[in-house]
């Protein structure tokens, strides 16, 4: 008896899921946004986030909106068992469009006053430690000859010695003259790279466009220690 | 002045003492055994007196002293020297070192009087090319 009523109910539970699964059926949306994000709300009463959901069957009313789009409305069926796919097309919206061009400005006006002197005065700095690098090299080489000089009693090692201070000290004049004009090129141009940033900060201004949801204020949803609720605002 | 140029000015000041110019290359002409020296003679003659070999010879005799001081760091146990004069051949006098430090070696030129003045010319050996650098020329009487 104990056995019947179990199989009982797991026949039960099996036949009302499968009668529920054929009322259903899966919806997939393909916006077509350049930001991937979207929301829909459907039938004013349900809010999607994601592109994929499973819905009971029937016609839908539904809006989306995407940051710098226009809010779209369109209606789409939902078939019991089946995968409806739905193509959105949107079109961006005026203030978002006049947006962009006010970033594209800004972000040109920031490379100019900031990306490409920042960049020519790193290349300017790298050069320089190059050539300090370099100096130092010769430095130390020429300093260990003078140490061998004054200590060495064979003529042709010092020959040989002086040859190589000789030479060191082209290269030490030549790598110190370059790390010299290097550096001063490098501080100016870093000055050069501060003033003009700061020039750009009190000049230009980031254009900000709000990416506030039409649909944020109508779903709250609350979770406290006491529970939680969700409200839709009419 | 803000702070920014005082950065700037100090950065200048200690990259200006990064890398001075080497002064010291103009001058690598210090050391005795450098073909390019320019100083001081590097020997004296220590005392002169008359002396006679072991097959019965007078010679007027220097005895020449290389000081330590004019000998660079690493200090050799011997310097070979070329000995040059009007009356004599020219060859080669070991100098060793002694035991205060300095260089002592003996030149025996053929006694001709005691009122003569004995003129030679020593320089520094260099036995790869074998030659002579830095030549100084002394003269020395003996004392009758």
């Amino acid at each position: 008896m104990y056995l019947y009523r179990i199989l009982l109910t797991v026949l039960l539970t099996f036949w009302i899921s499968n009668i529920q699964a054929q009322d259903k059926g899966v919806v997939r949306f393909f916006v077509e946004v350049d930001n991937g994000y979207f929301e829909i709300e459907i039938n004013d009463t349900l809010l999607l986030k994601r592109y994929k959901d499973t819905l009971p069957a029937g016609v839908y009313e539904a809006k989306v909106w995407s940051p710098g789009y226009v809010l779209k409305r369109f209606t789409f069926e939902v078939l019991p068992g089946q995968t409806t796919e739905k193509h959105i097309e949107m079109a961006k919206n005026n203030d978002f469009i006049q947006y962009e061009l006010d970033y594209s400005k800004y972000r040109n006006q920031f490379h100019k006053h900031l990306t490409i002197p920042a960049s020519i005065t790193l290349a300017s700095a790298l050069s320089t430690g190059v050539f300090m690098v370099n100096a130092y090299s010769s430095k130390k080489k020429i300093n260990s000859d003078l140490l061998l000089y004054n200590k060495s009693p064979y003529t042709l090692e010092i020959d040989d010695l002086k040859n190589n201070v000789a030479t060191n000290n082209k290269k030490y004049n030549r790598q110190r003259i370059g790390f010299y004009i290097n550096s001063g090129l490098t501080l100016a141009l870093l000055g050069g790279t501060i003033w003009s940033y700061s020039k750009f900060k009190k000049t230009y201004k980031e254009p900000t466009y709000s990416k506030k949801s039409p649909f944020e204020d109508k779903y709250s949803l609350n979770i406290n220690p006491l529970g939680c609720s969700f409200a839709i605002h009419l | 002045m803000g702070r920014f140029n005082y950065i700037l000015l100090l950065m200048a000041f200690i990259l200006l003492g990064c890398f001075k110019k080497f002064e010291e290359v103009d001058t690598l002409n210090t050391n005795i055994f450098d073909r390019d020296y320019i100083g001081e003679k590097w020997f004296v003659i220590d005392e002169t007196l008359l002396y006679t070999n072991e097959i019965g010879q007078n010679k007027a005799r220097a005895k020449v002293v290389i000081p330590e001081e004019h000998v660079p760091e690493l200090k050799p146990s011997n310097i070979t020297l070329q000995l040059k004069g009007k009356s004599i051949d020219t060859k080669l006098i070991d100098f060793p070192q002694a035991i205060n430090g300095d260089y002592e070696g003996f030149i025996d030129l053929p006694y001709v009087g005691a009122d003569s003045t004995y003129c030679f010319e020593l320089g520094i050996y260099v036995v790869e090319e074998n030659s002579a650098i830095n030549s100084f020329e002394e003269c020395y009487s003996i004392e009758p």
